[in-house]
């Protein structure tokens, strides 16, 4: 492939797209087969690893905004687990984050 | 449609209402998403990609974090492999996603596997797990979901190309702060023993530490991979059958933990 040009980069978008989709079927087509048994049990434990990776680098640890984010996250915390709906729990979340920026300073 | 969590006789539920139960579901999702779809069109403008592009990128490549990586290089001039291949680094996490979620889908899918690929996303992989885990997953609600997902960002993309800065700047009250939100909701009901819990301390601390150096899409594979080795290293021995909770191989009908 060779240097992008101005307004070119229709060819780098397709090229983008393939890779991208082969990332996402190799996954359903390796997973048709059937799988030894110590892939099943660290698949198992997929969920809950990947939810935790995606949550952790958002609250912006050592960052300005990082209490505002950790008190959105505990305040979500407690109404999903006591009122175990999820949209419950993403409004009560984000009204902590606000509050608690807004009262920080933040 | 193929029922996998009616071992027995349980109401068959109609393709187009679990669809529809999918697309809902994932409507929690886009006061997060429609400003990211619009804040990445004005991004990809500014950063000289032509209308077309920035359409193109959000139907053809559709994978947020690698579309805002794809303009950011391009406009500092990177040549179009090291692109490429970033993407490529970014996205094998879904290589993860799909073998997961393929442990719930038997035999023919509606629409075909090679479509549902196309539309897999942190969002969709995140919420259609949970609803299997609570007896209400089918290939019918994961469509639902990812087209809930896949028409928004792509609508959100086109009014940010239409719309461009007359628009306030999405990200100033920090909307984006409902991803992280989501996937909270979708773990905590998944914790239900100490391994659970330890693998996802786990997960989530070296992601944090993960993420000074890498970039989000990367961090997400590396802690998550490494923590689930952990996890099924704790459970070394067991029989594959016997791994319930989070994998939940013998899946039973039972009540939703968190409500979608």
């Amino acid at each position: 492939m060779s240097q992008i040009g101005t307004g070119g980069y229709m060819g780098l978008i397709l090229a983008a797209a393939v890779v991208t989709y082969g990332t996402r079927i190799s996954g359903f087509l390796l997973g048709q087969r059937k799988l030894p048994a110590w892939l099943n049990r660290f698949l198992t434990y997929v969920p809950v690893a990947v939810f935790a990776a995606l949550i952790t680098p958002d609250l912006n640890v050592g960052g300005h905004d990082m209490w505002p984010r950790i008190i959105g996250a505990a305040v979500a915390t407690v109404v999903v687990l006591r009122f175990r709906q999820l949209w419950a729990g993403l409004i009560a979340g984000m009204v902590g984050f606000w509050l608690a920026g807004a009262l920080l300073g933040m | 449609m193929s029922d996998i969590n009616s071992p027995v006789s349980l109401p068959k539920r109609s393709y187009f209402a679990d669809f529809r139960h999918g697309f809902v579901a994932t409507m929690v999702l886009w006061p997060g998403d429609l400003p990211y779809g619009i804040a990445f069109a004005i991004l990809a403008r500014a950063g000289g990609f032509t209308p077309l592009e920035t359409q193109a990128l959000s139907l053809l490549v559709y994978a947020g974090a690698s579309q805002v990586a794809i303009i950011t290089l391009a406009a500092t001039g990177a040549a179009a492999l090291p692109i490429v291949l970033t993407v490529l680094v970014l996205n094998l996490r879904h290589v993860l996603y799909g073998l997961s979620i393929s442990r719930w889908f038997r035999g023919r899918t509606r629409p075909p596997r090679g479509i549902l690929a196309y539309i897999l996303t942190d969002e969709t992989y995140g919420l259609t797990t949970k609803a299997y885990l609570d007896g209400q997953g089918s290939d019918a609600f994961y469509f639902g979901s990812g087209i809930s997902l896949f028409s928004s960002f792509n609508l959100a993309t086109l009014a940010g190309i239409l719309l461009g800065t007359l628009l306030p700047d999405p990200n100033r009250i920090g909307l984006s702060f409902i991803f992280p939100l989501t996937f909270l909701a979708l773990l905590l009901p998944l914790l239900r023993n100490w391994r659970h819990i330890l693998v996802a301390v786990i997960a989530g601390v070296s992601a944090i530490i993960l993420s000074h150096f890498v970039a989000g899409g990367v961090t997400v594979l590396v802690a998550g991979v490494a923590a689930a080795a952990i996890g099924a290293f704790l459970d070394r021995g067991k029989s594959d059958g016997a791994t319930d909770e989070a994998g939940a191989v013998d899946l039973v009908e039972r009540e939703p933990e968190v409500s979608l």
